[in-house]
């Protein structure tokens, strides 16, 4: 794929697990003619040691340090010092974390922050990738991605076990966070995440692994290596990260050695210290038939096993029910997430009982029901249960880079008609809408919109005869293009444009129904505001609440419509404002529209008109809404499609990387609002609707403020 | 005594209950102030135990109410083998849940919503929350409850290589604690200063540090101006260094001693001369001079009561030779009894005419000292000796150094007493508050 060559990827590596996920896709990408460079930062984790048993030859942040960074790190760990030491002495809990250990993160943290930015500097990589963005160096990646203007991929790093809240701040930067499946991306926008920045493309080795590691070669490989003989069944416990105590194991010793025929193999979370292994195993018998693997490969080891025992939260419960093994549950106090309480594991209370459990599934197997289950559950786990999600990815990052490489590209103009017959040309694309929501838009422009001020331009992209009928039927100055049932609102708008005659241009969708007056407003505000773009105004739904006002960014930088389903006449409405963005319809000038291209072809009924105000003001006009136009959406048309919705978004986001920064935050400020007053207000809202109080006085809520 | 061996005796300490009380003590047991002392476990190892001597030192100058206050057991029994009162401060955290960790963690936030990682918009909370903060609360709900009551606080400085959790939470509670409440607290360098880590090194009204170095350090950084840093004396210093000398084991012992035997009051700056009578010129012009320096100087010229020239012993031999020369300065003593181990420790700075064990020493007791041999050696060598062959040099190198802060040291007690001194108004009214909580 010519996509890659030339291109350069930067791939963070800290801890043995990042490998598994990431190195793989860095090979995909390699195989394809991409540059990969690993790089690490300072940890007292020891993040080379990972690189090194890897053999993968990388840098260090801190080698791209020079004598500017270096100032750059001084001044700002100085600057920052004195804050956080007023914090430290005032509030107690910023003492719970000792105060040398809050020294070494933020003196390390401005440290790598700008031996990072000075690396991009050097670098100038085309992709950005790492596990995750929870961590600092995540975090500072991701941030100096947009600061570089460079595609961040991030990935989901295990099954996410712990509390909600812990999930928040998974896509603040990235472009693009890939996850396994429904279940992921469902903690993820419960924790708040963005939707847009979610990709469930599966998981890149776990059907790999499985294959490698059931074969019959490579379990007769795991027991030889275990020195188990064939005819003894393995029991896996798979130990979670806790501060264990001594076991006591004396009667599920026994049971085994009564069978005779079972081996335990004891299998630990990668950080848990040797210090609690010992500790844990030091009153097990000598002659018991245990087996401490604490650094064996956890693949091989789930493949040869017969029964699975997780104590403790682990992400390898799921691989072992992935590798269609029986699984056992241990719970521990403090557990939150368990495969008990999803329907795919056995419990078990401890050593006492896990014999006669074991005993149970090696004789009669599991329950039907919990294989059933067990589907159910991998379903919602894995988008797919394939060995496509590579290729999957691969698609995903070679988007990524044609998107980011039209970035700074002018799209050639729309050659437009050269007479100009009217003051405003209104361009409706027609889809395959009810006529219902078609007749409403037409009647509305026909009622609400002096004659002399527009011609119609309809784009007939529709299937269905009948509309194409209706269509004919049409009198005054209406123009009727014939469109093509495969074209995007985005074409379908071009090609509207193309053939228009008015000295302004606005975009309509079939079930938008324009307000007394709506043409007008627009047109006083582009008449009359300096340095105008674009200029729209309030769209409410169809219960007359706030659809949309204006577009801001989030704190995920990703767009949304700010005060959507506020009630008609709230304050932060009612002000003439610019925004960075507006979605359709809009108004702008038809030489403008032109001039700029039009909205761009490649993104598919999402986007289009955001995207097309991005560029609006990067050719330094305006984004300008309105208060005085209106129009209701009484039925939402041409929507994009599936497979659409993941191109629009991952060439969204690539495109315009860098351009997105959260700015919801000044709107508010505007507007005598926080984020928490807002929140307030919407529960409040909700309350009132709850109790049927839908209809509010139009200033009730502006008032409450 | 090791530092890892002193932290896992740290951990297993218990508290005291007892000893509680006593830290809300009222403030000045009538004209005697009432001083903390705190040292953890990790800066009591560090210091291979020496560091309660500067506490006992302190104390016995000045006679004041000095407490040693510690976290760990074993530092408090180590304090009180010196007749130290001590003070069991418990620094443990009753465990953290995973709401507890979500609720600092949201409060952190908050808190810190508008620090940026500097030339940056990226919030620090962003790089710090659900990493590095949320999985280090090893002090949740460690701060001691218990009211504080002090007319002044030395806390360790803390260093990044060399804190315990406890040690870090005493510390940081002493400080937060002793601000509140406007009393003055003192850092106390004991591991050395110099890691890039300066946020460990809490604001203070005043910083008590080792060497010239470690206060230019602290003024390179930003985390003290010049006039809240002082450099110790050697031989406080001393008590905070991690060996052992015998020179200064037995000056410890000895300084009032020789003080009186000298003659020689506190506030002097004293410079020691070790005679020599095959460098008379040198040591004329050294005394000439010293004479046009405008400090409060006390000269010791130290002799051998062996060496005979002539009919005259060298104490004589001095006082013929530079007659008009003493004459001509504040204060000169010519003595051949105190040995000069005990004379270097005293000295503030030394000047000889010759290279020998007195100027070799010197350097290792890190005293500044001037070799002024006619048409000798010029320059640095090393960070404590400098080679003039021009005595006529001398006071101006003298002014320099004294504009350098070479020639100061201060003794923790002045220090304490300056500050407490000047925070004498609100210290009264404090008194009356603290004794409002006891």
């Amino acid at each position: 794929m010519d996509n890659f060559s030339g291109k350069k990827a930067l791939c963070f590596i800290a801890l043995p697990h990042h490998n598994r996920f990431l190195v793989p896709i860095m090979e995909a990408l390699q195989s394809r003619g991409m540059q990969i460079c690993y790089f690490t930062a300072a940890a007292e984790g020891a993040f080379e040691i990972t690189l090194n048993q890897a053999n993968l030859p990388y840098r260090h942040v801190l080698d791209y340090a020079d004598a500017g960074t270096s100032r750059r790190a001084f001044d700002g760990f100085n600057e920052v010092r004195t804050i956080w030491q007023e914090k430290i002495l005032s509030n107690h809990i910023f003492q719970s974390v000792p105060v040398v250990i809050q020294d070494k993160v933020i003196r390390a943290a401005v440290e790598n922050f700008h031996s990072m930015d000075r690396m991009l500097e050097v670098e100038k990589p085309d992709l950005l990738f790492a596990l995750h963005e929870l961590n600092p160096w995540g975090k500072m990646l991701g941030y100096l991605s947009h600061v570089h203007r460079i595609p961040y991929f991030t990935l989901q790093e295990g099954l996410y076990y712990a509390d909600i809240h812990y999930y928040r701040f998974h896509t603040d930067f990235s472009t693009a966070c890939l996850v396994w499946g429904e279940d992921c991306r469902q903690i993820l926008l419960r924790a708040g995440c963005s939707d847009d920045k979610i990709y469930p493309v599966g998981n890149t080795h776990i059907w790999t692994a499985k294959a490698d590691a059931t074969s019959e070669r490579a379990v007769r490989e795991t027991r030889a290596a275990l020195g188990i003989m064939p005819d003894k069944k393995i029991i896996l416990f798979l130990m979670s990260h806790s501060h264990y105590q001594p076991f006591d194991a004396r009667i599920f010793i026994d049971w085994m050695k009564r069978r005779g025929d079972v081996v335990a193999v004891f299998k630990w979370h990668p950080v848990t210290s040797k210090e609690i292994v010992d500790r844990a195993l030091e009153r097990m018998p000598k002659d018991a038939p245990v087996i401490n693997a604490p650094s064996f490969d956890t693949y091989r080891l789930i493949g040869a096993s017969d029964i699975c025992i997780t104590v403790g939260n682990s992400t390898t419960g799921l691989e072992a029910i992935a590798f269609g093994k029986s699984l056992l549950e241990c719970r521990l106090p403090d557990q939150g997430y368990s495969f008990v309480e999803q329907g795919v594991a056995e419990p078990a209370a401890g050593f006492e009982d896990i014999g006669e459990k074991c005993a149970a599934i090696l004789s009669h197997g599991l329950p039907e029901a919990r294989g059933r289950q067990v589907i159910k559950y991998l379903d919602y786990n894995f988008a797919y249960q394939d060995n496509q999600t590579m290729e999957r990815i691969v698609a995903l990052v070679a988007e990524s880079l044609v998107a980011r490489g039209r970035s700074d590209l002018l799209a050639p103009p729309i050659e437009a008609e050269r007479v100009t017959l009217f003051p405003c040309s209104i361009i409706l694309p027609v889809d395959d809408a009810s006529m219902d929501a078609l007749v409403a838009t037409l009647a509305g422009i026909a009622e609400n919109t002096p004659g002399e001020l527009f011609e119609v331009v309809i784009v007939d992209c529709s299937a269905r005869p009948a509309i194409e009928e209706m269509l004919s039927t049409l009198g005054g100055d209406v123009n009727v293009i014939h469109g093509e049932p495969d074209w995007n609102y985005s074409i379908a708008c071009n090609r509207g444009a193309a053939q228009a005659r008015g000295k302004y241009v606005t975009f309509l969708k079939p079930g938008l129904v324009i307000g007394n007056g709506w043409l007008e407003g627009l047109l006083k505000v582009a008449e009359n505001e300096a340095n105008a773009g674009v200029v729209g105004g309030v769209t409410l739904n169809e219960n007359g609440l706030v659809w949309h006002v204006g577009i801001a960014f989030d704190v995920n930088q990703a767009p949304f419509s700010i005060y959507r389903l506020m009630p008609r006449g709230f304050s932060g409405m009612l002000k003439c404002r610019d925004f960075r963005a507006l979605e359709t319809p809009f108004l702008l000038t038809r030489e403008l529209f032109c001039r700029l291209g039009g909205f761009s072809m490649d993104l598919s009924n999402r986007f289009e008109d955001i995207d097309f105000c991005l560029r609006v003001k990067r050719a330094g006009l305006r984004v300008i809404y309105t208060p005085a136009s209106s129009v209701t959406c009484q039925e939402v048309t041409w929507q994009p499609i599936m497979e659409q919705e993941q191109l629009n978004r991952i060439r969204f986001y690539s495109k315009w990387t860098g351009f997105l920064w959260q700015d919801d935050d000044s709107y508010l400020k505007e507007d005598g609002l926080t984020h928490d007053a807002l929140s307030a207000l919407y529960r409040e809202l909700a309350g009132r609707l709850t109790f049927g109080a839908s209809q509010l006085p139009a200033n009730a809520v502006a008032a409450d403020l | 005594m090791s530092k890892k061996s002193k932290k896992k005796r740290g951990a297993q300490s218990t508290p005291s209950t007892s000893s509680v009380s006593a830290v809300n003590a009222p403030v000045r047991s009538g004209n005697r102030p009432r001083v903390l002392f705190a040292v953890g476990d990790a800066d009591f190892g560090y210091s291979e135990t020496k560091i309660w001597r500067l506490a006992k030192k302190l104390k016995d100058q000045t006679g004041w109410n000095v407490v040693a206050v510690s976290h760990d057991q074993e530092a408090l029994q180590a304090a009180k083998n010196l007749q130290l009162d001590a003070e069991f401060v418990a620094i443990e955290s009753p465990g953290v849940s995973v709401a507890d960790r979500l609720r600092a963690t949201d409060e952190m936030i908050r808190e810190t919503a508008h620090v940026h990682i500097p030339g940056s918009q990226l919030p620090l909370w962003k790089v710090l929350a659900m990493d590095d903060f949320l999985s280090s609360l090893q002090l949740f709900g460690a701060q001691p409850s218990i009211p504080l009551a002090a007319d002044a606080i030395v806390v360790p400085l803390m260093g990044v290589d060399n804190n315990t959790r406890a040690s870090c939470g005493l510390y940081t509670w002493l400080v937060s604690e002793g601000r509140r409440k406007g009393i003055p607290v003192i850092g106390l360098e004991i591991s050395p200063l110099g890691n890039k880590n300066t946020l460990s090194q809490l604001p203070m009204d005043h910083y008590a540090v080792k060497s010239d170095w470690a206060k230019q350090f602290l003024l390179r950084h930003g985390v003290a101006g010049p006039k809240n840093v002082s450099v110790l004396r050697w031989e406080e210093s001393y008590c905070s260094w991690p060996g052992a000398d015998d020179f200064t084991e037995a000056f410890l012992e000895m300084e009032a001693k020789a003080r009186t035997m000298l003659n020689i009051p506190e506030d002097r700056l004293i410079i020691v001369i070790p005679h020599h009578v095959a460098f008379l010129w040198e040591i004329r012009k050294i005394l000439e001079g010293l004479a046009q320096v405008a400090l409060p100087l006390s000269v010791v010229i130290r002799v051998d009561s062996r060496t005979i020239r002539r009919q005259f012993h060298e104490r004589e031999l001095v006082l013929e030779t530079y007659g008009k020369e003493i004459r001509a300065l504040p204060h000169v003593v010519i003595d051949e009894r105190v040995g000069i181990g005990l004379l270097l420790q005293l000295a503030d700075l030394v000047i000889a005419p010759f290279a020998g064990t007195t100027t070799e020493r010197a350097a290792l007791c890190r005293k500044r000292c001037i070799i002024c041999q006619s048409m000798g050696e010029e320059g640095w060598q090393g960070e404590f000796l400098y080679w003039e062959p021009m005595p006529e040099k001398i006071p101006e190198l003298l002014r320099s150094w004294k504009i350098k802060g070479w020639l100061e040291r201060k003794r923790l007690a002045g220090i304490i007493a300056e500050l407490v001194s000047s925070a004498a108004q609100p210290a009264d009214q404090m008194q009356t508050v603290s004794g409002s909580y006891s």
